[in-house]
C-alpha cells in the first residue's frame, strides 16, 4: 500500500515525540525496565560499541538502503509506485534517529541493475539485509528503548518486503 | 516492571491470543476459507509454541506462570471472515506492543526472541487485513 511521504512523516512525527525526548538523553539509560545488561559489570565495556555508535550504524546502513531504492525507483520509472512507501518508510526512520547528515555532502555512488526484474530483486535483498542489521542491533544495545525502537524499524521493513511486489508487471526482465 | 513481570505480560497476551486463535478457526470453513483457515491455523500454532517456552522461561526463573482465563471478550460477532480477520488484527497488533515491551525490557535470548516475535506478528498482520505501519508494535 503506497503511502504519501507527508502522511508517513507526520504519523511517525507523533510516533516518535517520545523518542525524541529520549534521545535528547543520548538514548539512555533506557528506561525503568531493571534491565539486566545495564545492571551488569561494565567490565567488556571497551570492546562492545557504544548505543550512539549502534544508532550510526542504523542510519548509515538505512541511509545506504534508502539511496539505493531511490536510485532504482529514479531509474525504472515502473517501480517509482511499488517503491515509494519503502522510500516513505526509510525517511520516517531516519527522521526518528535524528540525521544530521549534511545536505551538501555527496550521494553515496549505487550501482542499480540495467533490468526492472533484476533491481527489485536487488530490492528485495538490500531490505532483507537491512532488517538484519536492524535485528542485529537491536539485540546488541544497552537502551531498552532503543532496542524497542530498532526491533519496530526491522518489523516495518519486514513488512514492507512482504508487500514488496514479485514481479514488476509486464516486466520482461 | 521486571524482565519475570514482563515474560508474565507477554504469556498473558499469549494466552488470549492461542484462545481467540482456536474460536477464529472454530468458525472458519477449511472447505470455503482455505486461506483464512491456514492463516488462522499457522497463527495458533505459532502462539501455542511461544506460549509454551515463556512458561519454560517463568518456571526457570522459579516464577509461577500466570494463567489463562477462562474465556476471553470477542470485540465482534465473529460471524463473517472481515469480523474474523479484524479479531486477528486485533491480537496481532496486541502481541505486537507486548513483544516490544518485552524487547525494551529483557536482554540477549529473550531480547532476541522478542524481536523475531515481533517482526512475525508485524508481518502476519498483512494476513489479516493489516497494513504496513513505520514501526509496528509502537505505533499501532
Amino acid at each position: 500500500m503506497p503511502l504519501s511521504s507527508r502522511s508517513v512523516s507526520r504519523r511517525t512525527t507523533l510516533a516518535a515525540a517520545p523518542l525524541l525526548l529520549l534521545a535528547s538523553c543520548r538514548w539512555g539509560p533506557a528506561d525503568d525496565s531493571g534491565s539486566e545488561r545495564e545492571a551488569k559489570p561494565t567490565g567488556s565495556a571497551s570492546a562492545k560499541p557504544s548505543d550512539d555508535d549502534q544508532v550510526t550504524a542504523a542510519r548509515d546502513a538505512i541511509r545506504r538502503v534508502e539511496v539505493f531504492v531511490s536510485t532504482t525507483s529514479n531509474t525504472h520509472g515502473r517501480l517509482s509506485t511499488p517503491l515509494a512507501a519503502l522510500t516513505a518508510l526509510h525517511g520516517a526512520h531516519l527522521e526518528l534517529l535524528e540525521d544530521h547528515s549534511d545536505p551538501d555532502e555527496p550521494t553515496p555512488r549505487t550501482q542499480v541493475p540495467a533490468r526492472t526484474g533484476a533491481a527489485l530483486v536487488a530490492v528485495r535483498r538490500e531490505e532483507q539485509s537491512l532488517q538484519r542489521t536492524l535485528t542485529q542491533l537491536a539485540g546488541e544495545v544497552s537502551s531498552g528503548t532503543l532496542a524497542r525502537t530498532l526491533a519496530a524499524m526491522a518489523a516495518g521493513v519486514a513488512q514492507q518486503i512482504a508487500v514488496l511486489p514479485t514481479n514488476p508487471k509486464g516486466d520482461g526482465a | 516492571m521486571s524482565p519475570v513481570e514482563s515474560l508474565q505480560t507477554t504469556l498473558a497476551a499469549e494466552h488470549a491470543a492461542v484462545w481467540l486463535y482456536g474460536v477464529l478457526g472454530g468458525q472458519t470453513s477449511q472447505t470455503s476459507q482455505p486461506r483464512l483457515y491456514g492463516v488462522f491455523t499457522a497463527a495458533y500454532a505459532a502462539h501455542r509454541g511461544r506460549r509454551d517456552q515463556l512458561v519454560r522461561w517463568i518456571l526457570d526463573a522459579d516464577a509461577e506462570p500466570v494463567v489463562a482465563d477462562v474465556a476471553y471478550e470477542l470485540p465482534n460477532p465473529a460471524r463473517t471472515p472481515a469480523q474474523l480477520s479484524a479479531i486477528a488484527l486485533q491480537v496481532e497488533q496486541r502481541c505486537a506492543a507486548t513483544y516490544a515491551d518485552l524487547v525494551a525490557r529483557t536482554v540477549d535470548d529473550v531480547r532476541a526472541w522478542g524481536v523475531t516475535a515481533l517482526i512475525e506478528a508485524a508481518v502476519r498482520q498483512l494476513d489479516v487485513d493489516g497494513e504496513p505501519t513505520d514501526l509496528p508494535g509502537i505505533d499501532t
